[in-house]
């Protein structure tokens, strides 16, 4: 079964913050997760760089303080 | 001693878990030059790095303790030198520019400057003398990225490959600004919380 990209992005914040996927709300942000510290956020988009095999864009990553700003991102890795 | 050199105002404040003091010769240890001599510690600063213990007393000496304030940040209960935290204001645009350097790696990632920094912009807007709170931050600086949209500061821009980092590679930087007003709409935010 093909994973929607906030499932994606779910599953990513689950790893560096070390919780069940299941923890985590489509809805959340840098102020809802007690776990999405300034050391947690920069793991989650160098993480996000590796498996993409990209470099996130300085505007792009003033963007991604969301799970859905996350998932919107890895939507645009698809299609590009 | 010529009159234009007064003794240099020695500052020193406490939030929950730190002290925070004007760095004087005493407080510039080998502690201090360790960290400028790691790339890791150094990566996202403009400063030289490499600096001897005379260096780095010889420029934080240069702070006038007035409107330049170069601050240890050290760990209440150990005693542990955390990071160096700085500002710099303009009086007449009524402005100040903050820089903050965690060198003391265990402490990444514990909030030290959310905290510190929530201090001195409560201080510094309550002063009445200052009405903007500006930081510029490497574009790859996710951390720091991280702390001043959590503390409410709005992305002013980006300057697109304005330096070029230790490596010889161009970096970005972005802007941060927070304005009083702002400020003032998040404590009344704050208060409005705390009677709920």
């Amino acid at each position: 079964m093909t994973r929607t990209p906030v499932d994606q992005a779910k599953a990513i914040a689950a790893e560096v913050f070390e919780v069940s996927a299941a923890e985590i709300k489509d809805d959340d942000t840098i102020e809802t997760l007690s776990n999405w510290d300034s050391l947690n956020h920069m793991r989650m988009l160098m993480l996000l760089e590796d498996r993409f095999k990209t470099t996130i864009d300085t505007e792009v990553a003033m963007e991604m303080f969301s799970i859905l700003a996350i998932a919107n991102w890895i939507e645009t890795q698809k299609s590009s | 001693m010529p009159e234009d050199r007064q003794q240099k105002p020695l500052m020193r404040q406490e939030t929950e878990n730190y002290i925070i003091r004007t760095i004087t010769d005493d407080l510039v240890t080998d502690t201090m030059v360790a960290w400028y001599a790691s790339e890791e510690i150094m990566r996202y600063m403009n400063d030289p790095m490499n600096l001897s213990a005379g260096q780095l007393k010889n420029i934080y000496g240069k702070y006038d303790g007035r409107n330049n304030h170069a601050l240890l940040i050290i760990d209440k209960k150990t005693g542990d030198h955390v990071g160096i935290y700085r500002i710099n204001i303009t009086p007449y645009h009524q402005q100040a520019n903050s820089s903050i350097l965690i060198g003391n790696k265990d402490y990444w990632g514990k909030n030290v400057v959310l905290e510190v920094r929530q201090h001195f912009i409560n201080q510094l807007f309550k002063s009445g003398k200052i009405n903007k709170i500006v930081g510029t931050v490497r574009g790859r600086n996710f951390p720091a990225h991280f702390n001043y949209t959590k503390q409410g500061f709005k992305k002013e821009g980006v300057r697109r490959q304005q330096y070029r980092n230790r490596n010889g590679a161009f970096e970005d930087v972005v802007e941060f600004g927070l304005l009083k007003e702002d400020w003032r709409k998040t404590q009344q935010t704050d208060k409005e919380g705390s009677r709920s």
